[in-house]
């Protein structure tokens, strides 16, 4: 009886433990699990003009769960009262869209699957579309607030840079519809105020009407732009930019060659017509039109050569890390020739990330810290300085860079730790002025988002964003062979102030 | 036999041992559910969603990964916040223009967001009263003029009139001000009181009026006799408020008490309003019974609404319904069951399109969410709501007539000449009503002798 009892008690307990047990595993991995996939919805990695940031915090909390749970809570109840079948990625995508929006700043914006995957490629030396990096610039004019397209740096070998299209050029229109620029409807709203005639009014709006029904938005015609493929055009002349149609234009690499002028045969013309693309240009207060045809452009990271006298000359037309390992297999050519000094080319240099900047500094400079980051931290603002992960391994040659207005971002930045940190002489126009430092997220469905994470300042201090890093000599002239000292005036400037400068002794 | 009893002693321990270790694992089975089942019932952001059914979810989902918003917007929102450089934002801002953004994709107008402020001015919008002097104004030069003042309001009262241009209030200029700025500058709490500088027809100099503010009952129903000769009467339904039932009997009781001989039911610039209120609309000229209007939820839910018992006036008199671009909702649920249980004709303009019922279910931190949880299908089966196509709205109710109405034309007008809708409505009245008593319009020697032909 005892036996028996005691028998059913430890299986009683036995059965118990198994049943715990099961729960507490249960709990233990999708613990595990979760963290894991916490992990993995939000990863940072690099992308064109790009920073990496400090590393994420695997659990990062919001400091008001409360919002987090209204918005679960809003979730929930438009899945299940909704009248039409939801897709949760839709909203996902048009949350995000709208949150990163609001944030008012033109480097945090969500990115769909393909405009990421368009960054990516861009900073692997595969551009899409005409060939050009475009910001878009706040302005006021009687009051009232533009945003207007403007480009920053064009692609060497585009199709943007064979047309003629400049850093700073305006964009205005494209296929001769406006790109919306400012509320078509001010002037409406201003009568209103006014207390304006009925009749008045009216005209006015049906005015914007008009303007607004040809026009393209921002987005819009920045998508158009930076597509390689043409944009399909059906019936009703609006551009189909769906998701899936781009994709399957993505599997077509090849460019359409532009229709023949005057051809009457429909097929053939209709596409040439959508492939071609016709901008309006606004540049120093003169309106320009241009024609291109977007294409996909292969960027080599780097070019170089040494000069007449032994001077050694890199070009850097990416700042990503294939340039920055070219660089060094570049550095071991030019120093077998016994080159005597170096002109780094920065010149349209828009396409870079902050880590191989860092490293191809790591050649030529000879401290660690090459700059300053400004950061948010609460409600305050820090610096830290942005170091080498290496110890410097400086060439001590004399140094020139040459910059222009189409030198952006992670490259301005170069240019200016350059000075600071290898007593470089910068030579050429002031650049572009964009000290943002730039993060590019992945989400787990390969969409994404940018956002800016901090501002570059240099080593001393020194402010660049808006005012450009200023060069020691300013050299307006436009070269003809870009390269080539005959042809390019600010080599040639460089080369001369070269060849006055005293050789550095090792 | 011992060796046996033993044997058998043994084999039972045995037996039992084999059998228990099934339970156990079926027990331990069960655990690991029960855990996964009470994870997934108390799921919220953050928290364990149910193990089983996250790895269901995701293994089905492998091959395209999709994004999910709440995870989305929890690691967005926490990098912002983190990491951000520009102003520190307010997690609460940001976190209703993301709810916004979602509801946006849904491509419905109607499903949005109510942050506190906007659920507050929801709460106020519906109870159908406001505190004001009670005055319809539109714009004029220089100010706002008054279209009438409401019956019954403070502004009749301390004798404000039809054609004052109000220019100032309480000393401030209304110059450069908009219409709606004005109105919240004249609306203020009860009992206090307002300055108003006006302008009058043959007064040389402007007056300053000084009105008590009181509650402004939002009219509802107006009667008018627009064909005197002919006995023909015009309801002009404002909304459908509460009230609006008990107000139309009042105005029907006056139409029989005064022999009307036909009847305008005028749903012109009616947004629309609480559907209990059409129903009960609909119930005093349709018989018992009849379709309204059949809303169609989620899942082919379907729910049929029919005319209410004991409502039914049964006029005996032609009508017409008449509609513009902004009758909307109730009022094309009504407009919509008169024309398809063929009691009225729609005079008019295409209606506003907009058939979806909205439930708004209040969140946590005083906001609100209205969700479109069905559609309105007229008892055809028309589907009311409009859609956007090429930029412009395309749907509502077509009217029988269609008549471009006057630019001139505002609602309330009381010039009916210029009301090119209602000449239209009246002229087709005037017909019928000659149609229907042929006797009598012979006996009128002037009035010319009807074709025969009734209009259906």
């Amino acid at each position: 009886m005892k036996h028996r009892m005691m028998r059913g008690g430890l299986s009683l307990i036995a059965m118990c433990l198994a049943f715990a047990g099961g729960w507490v595993t249960q709990r233990v991995l999708s613990r595990s699990y979760l963290q894991r996939g916490a992990e993995t919805v939000v990863q940072r990695d690099f992308a064109p003009t790009l920073a990496d940031a400090r590393t994420p915090h695997a659990d990062a909390k919001v400091s008001e769960p409360a919002m987090v749970k209204l918005y679960w809570h809003v979730f929930q109840l438009v899945q299940e009262e909704f009248v039409e079948p939801v897709d949760p990625a839709k909203l996902a995508h048009g949350s995000l869209q709208a949150l990163l929006g609001s944030l008012n700043d033109p480097h945090t914006q969500y990115l769909s699957v393909e405009q990421r995957q368009r960054w990516m490629n861009a900073l692997n030396g595969t551009v899409e579309g005409v060939g050009v990096l475009l910001g878009i610039v706040p302005r006021k004019q009687n009051g009232r607030e533009q945003q207007l397209l403007q480009v920053i740096a064009v692609v060497p070998g585009s199709p943007a840079e064979r047309a003629g299209l400049k850093p700073g050029d305006l964009i205005t229109e494209l296929n001769r519809k406006w790109i919306i620029s400012e509320d078509p409807f001010y002037e409406v709203l201003e009568l209103q105020r006014q207390h304006a005639d009925r009749k008045q009014i009216r005209e006015a709006d049906q005015r914007a009407r008009e303007r607004l029904r040809n026009s393209l938005t921002l987005s819009e015609a920045i998508e158009r732009l930076s597509r390689g493929a043409p944009a399909v055009e059906n019936a009703s002349g609006e551009p189909t930019a769906s998701a899936s149609s781009s994709a399957k234009r993505d599997q077509d690499p090849e460019p359409t060659p532009p229709a023949p002028n005057g051809s009457s045969s429909g097929e053939s013309q209709k596409a040439g017509e959508s492939s071609v693309l016709e901008l309006t240009l606004k540049r120093a207060g003169q309106i320009l039109q241009v024609k291109l045809q977007p294409s996909r452009t292969q960027v080599r990271p780097l070019e170089y050569s040494l000069l007449q006298q032994r001077y050694g000359y890199v070009r850097f037309n990416l700042l990503n890390s294939a340039a920055a390992k070219e660089f060094n297999s570049a550095l071991q050519t030019l120093q077998r020739g016994n080159m005597r000094g170096l002109i780094i080319d920065l010149r349209g240099t828009a396409i870079g990330q902050q880590e191989a900047s860092l490293q191809i500094l790591q050649r030529l400079v000879s401290k660690r810290a090459v700059a300053l980051v400004e950061y948010r931290e609460g409600k305050s603002y820090r610096k830290r300085p942005l170091t080498l992960s290496q110890s410097p391994q400086p060439l001590k040659l004399p140094l020139a860079v040459l910059v222009d207005r189409g030198t952006y971002n992670v490259a301005e930045l170069t240019a200016l730790a350059l000075r600071t940190g290898a007593k470089a002489r910068l030579f050429g126009m002031p650049t572009a002025g964009d000290a943002s430092q730039i993060a590019l997220y992945k989400l787990s469905d390969g969409s994404g988002f940018t956002m800016t994470v901090g501002r570059y300042l240099s080593v001393d201090g020194t402010i660049f964003h808006q005012r450009g890093v200023q060069p020691d000599e300013r050299v307006p002239e436009e070269p003809r062979m870009r390269g080539q000292p005959e042809g390019d005036p600010v080599l040639a400037r460089a080369l001369r102030w070269l060849s006055q400068v005293k050789e550095v002794k090792p | 036999m011992k060796q046996f009893g033993f044997r058998q002693r043994g084999g039972r321990a045995l037996w039992q041992f084999i059998l228990l270790i099934p339970v156990l694992i079926s027990l331990y089975l069960l655990g690991f559910l029960s855990a996964d089942l009470s994870a997934s019932v108390s799921a919220r952001p953050g928290e364990s969603m149910g193990l089983l059914r996250e790895t269901l979810h995701r293994l089905l989902q492998r091959n395209e990964a999709k994004l999910e918003p709440v995870e989305a917007f929890q690691s967005a929102l926490s990098e912002i916040e983190s990491h951000f450089y520009g102003p520190p934002p307010s997690i609460e801002k940001l976190t209703y223009t993301a709810i916004d953004g979602m509801l946006m994709a849904l491509g419905d107008p109607y499903t949005r967001f109510m942050d506190p402020e906007a659920f507050r001015r929801m709460q106020e919008d519906t109870s159908g009263n406001f505190t004001g002097i009670g005055a319809l104004l539109e714009d004029a030069p220089g100010g706002a003029r008054v279209v009438r003042p409401l019956p019954n309001s403070p502004a009749i009262r301390t004798g404000l009139k039809a054609g004052d241009i109000i220019i100032a209030v309480d000393g401030k200029s209304l110059e450069r001000i908009s219409l709606d700025e004005a109105v919240r500058m004249i609306r203020g709490p009860r009992f206090t009181k307002v300055t108003l500088t006006i302008r009058r027809e043959g007064e040389p100099n402007p007056l300053t009026i000084t009105i008590q503010r009181d509650l402004v009952e939002t009219p509802t129903v107006d009667v008018y006799l627009d064909d005197a000769e002919n006995k023909i009467y015009r309801i002009w339904l404002q909304n459908f408020s509460e009230k609006a039932p008990q107000l139309l009997d009042r105005a029907l009781n006056e139409l029989k008490r005064d022999g009307a001989r036909a009847l305008i039911l005028d749903l012109r610039t009616n947004p629309g309003g609480l559907l209990e209120s059409a129903i009960e609309v609909a119930s005093r000229f349709l018989p018992e019974d009849s379709l309204v209007v059949s809303i169609k939820g989620k899942k082919g839910f379907q729910e049929h609404r029919r005319t209410l018992p004991g409502r039914y006036r049964n006029l005996k008199i032609p009508m017409v319904v008449l509609i513009n671009s902004s009758s909307a909702s109730a009022s094309e649920i009504v407009a919509g069951a008169l024309r398809d249980n063929k009691v009225a004709l729609l005079i008019g303009e295409p209606s506003y399109g907009k058939g979806l019922v909205q439930t708004v279910i209040p969140t946590s931190n005083n906001t609100a969410v209205a969700i479109t949880t069905a559609k309105y299908l007229t008892p055809n089966g028309t589907d009311l709501n409009a859609k956007i196509v090429d930029g412009k709205r395309v749907g509502g109710l077509k009217p029988d007539i269609e008549v471009k109405q006057s630019e001139e034309w505002r609602p309330g007008d009381e010039d009916i000449s210029r009301d090119l809708v209602l000449q239209k409505a009246l002229q087709v009245l005037r017909e019928k009503i000659q149609a229907h008593s042929p006797g009598e319009s012979a006996l009128r020697a002037r009035l010319p002798v009807p074709t025969g032909s009734e209009p259906k």
